[in-house]
């Protein structure tokens, strides 16, 4: 049996979805036609104003539909000289929950990977560097992922940054809260023990 | 059937549909292998952890068809540390691979060298060295030797190499063109001491491998010209 063309298309276009095969496709599409004809119109308005208008944050490169976002032009981080470099939105969100930082952000959208293909220019590193020869910066926080890659992307960043009067670190590595040292991998407790601070008191 | 467990270092990762993970392996018996995996959701899976590049595994692969089932993977020995330029070299050393080399052909020798020019890189030695060394090897696996016999009776200064056909006499007048005898002599002799004679070992390899490529770029070549 075939589907009407409009439904065909309809089931070809959700598969687009990361995630959603054939299967899951059909099963969406139904649903929406069958039972939530709301939801679905106001999902496809929502997808056409959004793909239409959000861009790229001019300063950090975070999604939005602003020329800058809303952490870019909050004055209250501006004080605050921190840059906190991460691979992807979803690293800021999650430092964002922790309340632990006050400064802005800069994101990749990616880590260095020349076996993808993906190489410096493809990171937006230019418009870093320029953000870096403004010396708006006091420190800049590699927050890359612990992954080979992600080591690479930070030395890479850093050597990029060593020529600005900035002071460069990288977030610490080690056993996770609630984590037991038994089930933790080498790789991770050896960066645990040769990361140790000092007692604090 | 039988667990056969072999040494092996992952060469490539890359995300597959929601919870799996598409891997490279490099393998000591089995030459280049594709593999896939499934992530544990849980706390105390650490598979993510140990499915790195540049580090020592055994593995036990599992199914008979080209792409396998990863079915256990154990660490051998601790994670070479690589950094900077050592670290982009060891990508350029994947890549080569991940490129070049065909799926399920044993590469007897090769295995042995990758893990000898990786404990090199974790130890900073000089890292022409060790490139041009390993490349001689994959060449020489790929059943590529380069042939120096013909450089050697005449007194000719410079020589024109072509793949397939070997070094070839300059014969322009112009001297900046092709490669340098002396050069040559001292890399087929395997006297690797002076700086120039590196610079046209690296140059020669360079046009070879180019030509294997078909002249598609190599990525991990930007990551040294960048900041160098």
């Amino acid at each position: 049996m075939k589907f009407s063309p409009l439904v065909q298309e309809l089931i070809n276009s959700l598969k687009c979805l990361p995630g959603v095969g054939a299967k899951s496709a059909q099963r969406m599409a139904f649903h929406l036609l069958e039972r939530n004809r709301i939801g679905g119109a106001k999902l496809a308005g929502t997808l056409k104003v959004a793909m239409e208008n959000i861009g790229h944050c001019s300063q950090c490169r975070n999604f939005t539909e602003d020329d800058s976002c809303e952490i870019c032009q909050s004055a209250k981080r501006l004080i605050n000289q921190q840059l906190c470099i991460v691979e992807s939105p979803g690293d800021v969100i999650a430092i964002e929950q922790t309340g632990e930082f006050q400064g802005r952000y800069f994101i990749l959208m990616g880590h260095l990977s020349p076996l993808d293909g993906i190489g410096p220019d493809d990171l937006g590193l230019d418009i870093l560097e320029k953000q870096l020869a403004t010396n708006q910066f006091k420190e800049i926080i590699l927050a890359t992922n612990p992954t080979v890659e992600g080591e690479a992307t930070a030395h890479f960043i850093a050597e990029l940054a060593k020529k600005y009067q900035v002071v460069i670190s990288r977030i610490a590595h080690g056993v996770p809260v609630g984590g037991e040292l038994e089930y933790v991998d080498g790789n991770t407790l050896s960066h645990a023990l040769s990361g140790r601070k000092s007692y604090s008191f | 059937m039988e667990e056969f467990e072999q040494s092996a270092f992952l060469l490539h990762s890359r995300p597959y549909r929601e919870n799996q993970i598409l891997l490279e392996f490099l393998t000591a018996h089995q030459g280049k292998v594709s593999a896939i995996s499934y992530l544990g959701k849980s706390l105390k899976s650490n598979k993510k952890a140990l499915l790195q590049p540049f580090s020592p595994l055994k593995i036990v692969l599992k199914g008979q068809g080209n792409l396998k089932y990863l079915q256990r993977v154990e660490p051998e020995r601790k994670s070479y540390q690589l950094s900077g330029n050592y670290l982009y070299s060891g990508f350029y050393l994947n890549e080569l691979q991940v490129r070049l080399l065909g799926e399920h052909i044993p590469y007897d020798e090769l295995f042995g060298q990758y893990q000898q020019s990786i404990e090199q890189l974790s130890e900073q030695r000089s890292i022409e060295f060790i490139l041009r060394n390993f490349e001689n090897r994959l060449l020489e696996e790929l059943g590529l030797t380069i042939d120096y016999s013909p450089i050697f009776p005449e007194k000719i200064h410079r020589y024109h190499y072509f793949p397939e056909q070997g070094f070839v006499p300059v014969v322009s007048k112009q001297v900046q063109t092709g490669y340098n005898a002396v050069h040559l002599k001292a890399i087929a002799q395997e006297d690797l001491s002076s700086k120039d004679v590196m610079q046209t070992y690296k140059v020669l390899m360079r046009q070879i491998i180019n030509h294997l490529l078909d002249g598609k770029p190599l990525n991990s070549r930007k990551l040294f010209t960048k900041n160098s």
